[in-house]
């Protein structure tokens, strides 16, 4: 009997645990991302164009990336300022739970900034980042054919902005001009 | 959960579902679970994904505000035959007729005993009580109608062939 027990505990962690909830990773076209601002001599883009899929958009979820997939285009190729990506099982979600979630837009030039609180507004270096305001979604139930489909996301209209990074000679000279600083503050 | 009464030719959501309100959400379901969802996209006029919704096939339907869809194509006559797989499927009766389950055809052999058939109420959004098929008794546990272009879900214990005869008079 108590193995029995044991057995059919261990049974039901173990679905629980395999039971995730799923993300449909889509956005809703009631709500399209597009540019606020864009870099000095920007040629690809235009302040009010939607984002296309060289962009990517990361679902956050209490700070952490739950999932990505690249933002859409239509047949002909027009960005459509939506996410497009398919529905997936997220670990840790739970099946038919609510949850709030934002979505951050970015390229992959944002990405590969390994300091990002350096980011200063502007500048021409095509750095692009932006965040929905806080959504709720509630997770598909695929252990249950009768739970309704997982929908997509109501995230809101919102924008990414142009960013860019310091260059070493600008760092360098802020540097040089802070320690001049305190150099002639301590002779004073 | 809607179906596609007649055969439009090229039966995609784009040709079938043109002018529905933006990001009108569509959700195929196929092996026990649901497909990827398309959304129409009002500003430019087109399915994030363009699925096939034929005669026979259902589709669950997500508007944010009231609308009809109106199908455009042409009957089948003669005989169709719809897939039932063992497990959990989306249907619909593959000629445009309304009729109890019995009506539409849905007794044995194309069930078993024990199968369940469940439909969508709109109004209160939610699921119908489950229908079970009473094979000795050759009935359904309640008398339940299918509209034309209504699919339903339907969880079966073997896979059979559910096929429709349709003459035009």
């Amino acid at each position: 009997m108590k193995k029995l027990i044991i057995v059919s505990l261990a049974l039901a962690a173990a679905t629980t645990m395999y039971a995730q909830g799923t993300v449909n990773f889509t956005s809703a076209s009631t709500g399209r991302a597009s540019f606020a601002t864009v870099a000095d001599g920007e040629t690809a883009y235009a302040v009010g164009d939607y984002l296309g899929s060289d962009f990517i958009g990361a679902v956050m979820y209490e700070g952490k990336e739950i999932g990505r997939a690249n933002f859409g285009v239509t047949s002909t190729g027009k960005a459509k300022g939506v996410l497009a990506g398919p529905t997936s099982a997220v670990a840790g979600l739970a099946e038919g739970a609510n949850y709030t979630f934002t979505l951050e837009a970015f390229n992959a030039a944002y990405e590969a900034v390994a300091d990002k609180s350096q980011l200063y507004a502007g500048g021409s270096d095509g750095i692009y980042w932006g965040v929905s305001a806080p959504f709720s979604y509630k997770t598909g139930a695929p252990s249950d054919p009768l739970a309704l489909p997982p929908v997509a996301m109501e995230t809101g209209a919102f924008s990414v902005n142009a960013y860019s990074v310091p260059e070493p000679t600008t760092i360098a000279l802020g540097i040089l001009g802070l320690s001049s600083l305190l150099l002639f503050r301590r002779r004073d | 959960m809607v179906a596609n009464p007649l055969d439009a030719g090229v039966n995609t959501l784009n040709n079938l579902m043109q002018g529905v309100p933006n990001a009108t959400q569509v959700f195929k379901f196929a092996s026990g679970g649901w497909m990827n969802g398309s959304s129409y996209d009002a500003e430019f006029e087109e399915w994030s994904i363009n699925y096939e919704i034929n005669p026979g096939e259902g589709m669950f339907v997500k508007v944010n505000e009231p609308c009809t869809i109106t199908f455009v194509g042409e009957v089948k006559a003669g005989a169709h035959s719809v897939d039932l797989p063992a497990g959990w499927s989306m249907v619909a009766s593959p000629t445009p007729v309304a009729g109890t389950l019995a009506d539409i055809g849905l007794t044995a052999p194309a069930v078993s005993n024990a199968d369940q058939v469940f439909a969508w109420n709109p109004t209160a959004q939610s699921y119908l009580a489950g229908n079970s098929y009473d094979e000795e008794f050759d009935e359904w546990s309640s008398v339940q109608t299918i509209a034309v272009g209504e699919a339903f879900l339907i969880k079966k214990s073997a896979a059979t062939t559910w096929t429709r005869n349709f003459e035009i008079k």
